[in-house]
């Protein structure tokens, strides 16, 4: 317990400076004594509103984006036992994926309601072709879930071999971006973002127990079945609208949940907050530095979570072998 | 003097042009037989252009790209403009194939090693390229007395659509905005706007079509903004769009009959003179 | 009566493997090794009777209720299982592991009151693991892991103890340090049924064996009664052996002889 209030509050105190620094960063340049007034209600011409309505919105957005991926990473690296997994293996991301790319090359612009869709799609025909006499086969899932991203895949690449006008739109969507944000839909994200989390915290020790083995947790008293479905909702669930709302971001579900649980230890009660402030921290620096480096264009942010992600991975890798 | 000087360019480009052997827009030289009788037309614009020039009896073949005019629909097609079907082509032996836009090499090499003729033709400005496109077309069918009127009612054409004078607004082009993709350095665009009475304010990014930060955007504060597609609801209400002076004047338009100003063809006046209404109202409004 | 099977029918699938007409009782105080060869049946006998294993025709009763009839947390109350796991995926410590024994005791989330932690530790303690507590299990040697899973089981509290090739990983020094152990546990009031492979050691310490054989019990009864020359040779197709009586125990041993050696 005491190790979860010190790196909870670490993170946090992390988090509060990488949000100074994303407040007070961006193609106008705004110093961060104003940018930090303008929060608090100094009203102002353009650079107010540039403050208030396109940094805020999008820092808000990246945290919790990224934390959503992050716990859903902690979730389906417990639930698969599997530290190296990362949350687009159940194959969600790619129905999302899938969703929004028709509803681009059929011309429409609201992209949230079909990648909702093809990721609840998706979640649901994996978990009906999972349970086997009427109990969720993690394997089978695994398998699954791996086949239908493939699938998935394969489909978008056919419609952009088809529709090859669209490709550009649809391989940036992939890339994951933050700009477009929907104050309603983050409000709604964040509302289920919360139930999620603390759902994941209340039956964390019953997941921790199901991590050793299902005969055990059985034995010991913990409705095995329970815990594993709704888990996985959870866990598609938040991958689901992180996908829906910014695209594929990838790297954030893999490596969060890794590095915390180097310093935390597997209790799912400590990881799933700390990942999540963890996420965010980590989503909200690629953001920023994806929109500032080179202007005025921007990187997609994907690119950033990978190119930072993959070498920390990697040099942890390397710590571990050495321990 | 411009006029003079248009002149003598068409004579000098007709004069230029060997028969027989032609220098395409990428600096390939293509020996063709003159005149042509089949032709297969992969670019959307070429065939505009021909069925301009009354020549449309002559094409075998154009891509599935290929629209207007409606009754170009109804032609043979030879794959899409991404992939061209080699092997159709091949099959109707054309006396020319003309490629457009430099995105079919791997086409255009392969129906080379089978000995077709293929002319690549790209023009990158409204001008100087356009007349040379229109010769080009001319000298292959045969006809440069009727290529020369073409390129004259063309002329005659931009004439009456480019705005003289007035205030140059700073236009803002989006192309999409999940995530927000802009018109950046895109010559024959950048062109078009410029004369329509407008600017665009990304005309130095460093590619075509670069993915903006919103922010630049509001930092660069452009006069109209026009939305190369079909948004939302309530785009007005981007924040992004509300802090600029667009935004605040209500000078945002959806202009999304993109064809008119992305195809370098025969439409590229009436394409201005779209740009140009939107100019004209926006700065009504300013 | 703790434990009783009558007339217990499972099988996998129409071509699979079956258990047929089980019928055995586990008095509360037993110790009873199940002993056979490989794929007679006693993993899957042991999960039916730990509760994992449903589909079976027959009747199972706890305390003359029948399985069906307990909720999982009443169950976990009476039972704990130790499988053959030796590995864990994630880094847990030994505290943290043996405080999960306790989960029929707390709700969902776990959280230990005093009571149960002081609980957890004497349980470690007793198993001489104290001063490794924060430990990460995965770290320990495959006996010290072995204690840990035990430990465990022995925080959860219930009163029989079902294991699985409790010996599995382990050398001859820990394995006797293993059945000291259950012994004294034994002797502390638990019941246990474990899958023993080892033979002679199982026949030194406990007072009844069942034997198996192809889904079905061929004997039951003491080391003395049901490790004869008949039934090993039976059950294991074995001819190479003779048993002898440990001169100081009394217990039967298996005595094996390399082929080219003429009984």
């Amino acid at each position: 317990m005491k190790k979860a209030v010190l790196y909870s509050s670490l993170l946090a105190i992390l988090l509060i400076l990488c949000f100074l620094w994303a407040i007070s960063t961006g193609s106008v340049h705004i110093s961060l004594s104003d940018a930090l007034a303008y929060l608090t209600g100094r009203a102002g011409a353009q650079d107010h509103d540039i403050v208030m309505k396109i940094r805020l919105p999008r820092i808000i957005f990246a945290v919790l984006v990224g934390g959503m991926l992050a716990v859903s990473g902690v979730i389906l690296q417990a639930l698969l036992k599997n530290p190296l997994v990362d949350p687009f293996i159940t194959g969600i991301s790619s129905g999302a994926a899938f969703g929004a790319a028709c509803a681009m090359i059929a011309g429409m612009s609201a992209l949230i309601a079909p990648s909702m869709a093809g990721a609840l799609l998706t979640m649901y025909f994996v978990y009906r072709i999972s349970k086997i006499k009427g109990s969720l086969n993690i394997t089978v899932l695994l398998l699954t879930g791996v086949m239908a991203g493939s699938f998935f895949s394969s489909l978008i690449m056919l419609l952009n071999a088809v529709y090859s006008r669209d490709l550009v739109k649809v391989m940036l969507w992939l890339m994951g971006d933050l700009s477009n944000i929907n104050a309603s839909m983050a409000l709604y994200a964040a509302a289920i973002a919360l139930l999620i989390i603390v759902f994941a915290m209340y039956f964390g020790n019953d997941l921790n127990i199901l991590t050793t083995g299902e005969a055990e947790a059985k034995t010991l008293g913990v409705n095995v079945e329970f815990i594993k479905v709704s888990y996985f909702i959870a866990a598609s669930l938040l991958t689901a609208v992180s996908v829906a709302l910014s695209g594929v971001i990838g790297f954030v579900g893999l490596i969060i949940p890794h590095i915390i649980r180097f310093f935390t230890g597997p209790d799912t009660r400590v990881l799933v907050p700390c990942s999540f402030l963890a996420g965010g921290v980590f989503l909200l620096a690629s953001d920023t530095l994806a929109r500032t480096l080179f202007l005025p264009g921007e990187i997609p942010v994907g690119v950033i979570t990978g190119l930072i992600g993959v070498p920390v991975f990697i040099f942890l890798m390397l710590r571990k072998k050495a321990v | 003097m411009k006029k003079i000087f248009f002149i003598i360019t068409v004579f000098l480009c007709t004069a230029a042009l060997h028969a027989g052997l032609f220098v395409d827009d990428v600096g390939r030289t293509v020996n063709v037989k003159t005149p042509v009788n089949s032709i297969v037309c992969l670019s959307p614009a070429h065939t505009e252009m021909i069925y301009w020039m009354g020549a449309q009896n002559r094409l075998a073949a154009v891509s599935t790209s290929c629209d207007y005019p409606a009754a170009a629909k109804k032609l043979e097609k030879a794959g899409s403009f991404m992939e061209p079907d080699v092997e159709k082509i091949v099959a109707l032996k054309p006396d020319v194939v003309i490629s457009g836009g430099g995105v079919q090499k791997k086409a255009i090499a392969k129906l080379e090693e089978l000995g077709i003729p293929v002319m690549v033709l790209y023009p990158r400005n409204v001008d100087k390229d356009m007349w040379r496109n229109i010769n080009i077309i001319g000298k292959l069918l045969e006809e440069p007395v009727m290529a020369r009127n073409k390129v004259i009612e063309y002329e005659r054409m931009m004439d009456e659509v480019t705005r003289r004078g007035g205030y140059e607004l700073k236009v803002y082009m989006e192309m999409w905005n999940q995530p927000v993709m802009a018109v950046g350095n895109a010559s024959f665009i950048n062109q078009m706007v410029k004369l329509s009475g407008g600017r665009n304010i990304l005309a130095g990014a460093g590619s075509e079509y670069p993915k903006i930060s919103p922010e630049e955007i509001v930092k660069r504060n452009p006069d109209v903004i026009i939305l190369l597609y079909k948004p939302e609801k309530d785009y007005m209400d981007r924040p992004y769009f509300k802090q600029t002076n667009a935004g605040k004047k209500g000078n945002i338009y959806v202009f999304d009959n993109t064809d008119i100003i992305l195809r370098p063809g025969p439409r590229v006046p009436a394409g201005i003179k779209s740009l140009r209404k939107i100019m004209d109202k926006a700065e009504t409004k300013i | 009566m703790l434990l009783e099977g009558k007339n217990i029918d499972f099988s996998y699938g129409p071509d699979g493997f079956c258990l047929s007409s089980i019928s055995l009782s586990i008095e509360k105080g037993e110790v009873v090794s199940l002993i056979g060869p490989n794929g007679a049946g006693k993993t899957t006998l042991i999960k039916i009777f730990s509760g994992l294993t449903s589909g079976y025709t027959g009747e199972l009763l706890l305390n003359s209720k029948k399985f069906g009839e307990y909720k999982g947390v009443e169950l976990a109350k009476f039972i704990s299982y130790i499988p053959q796991v030796d590995m864990m995926t994630f880094d847990f410590t030994v505290e943290q592991l043996v405080s999960m024994g306790r989960r029929p005791f707390t709700n969902e989330t776990g959280l230990l009151s005093k009571a149960d932690i002081e609980i957890v530790r004497d349980t470690i303690d007793s198993f001489g693991l104290y001063n490794k507590k924060d430990l990460v299990y995965n770290n320990l040697s495959g006996g010290e892991k072995r204690m840990v899973l035990i430990a465990r089981a022995i925080a959860q509290e219930a009163g029989l103890l079902l294991m699985d090739e409790p010996m599995t990983y382990l050398d001859m020094g820990h394995q006797v340090a293993l059945m000291e152990k259950i012994m004294e546990l034994n002797g502390r009031g638990r019941t246990v049924f474990m899958i023993s492979h080892g033979i002679n050691l199982a026949a030194e310490y406990v007072k009844r064996v069942i034997l198996m054989k192809n889904g079905r019990i061929l004997d039951d009864g003491t080391p003395e009664k049901v490790i004869s020359d008949d039934n090993i040779r039976k059950a294991y197709g074995l001819k190479n052996f003779y048993i002898e009586k440990n001169r100081l125990s009394g217990r039967p041993n298996v005595i094996i002889v390399p082929g080219k050696y003429r009984i």
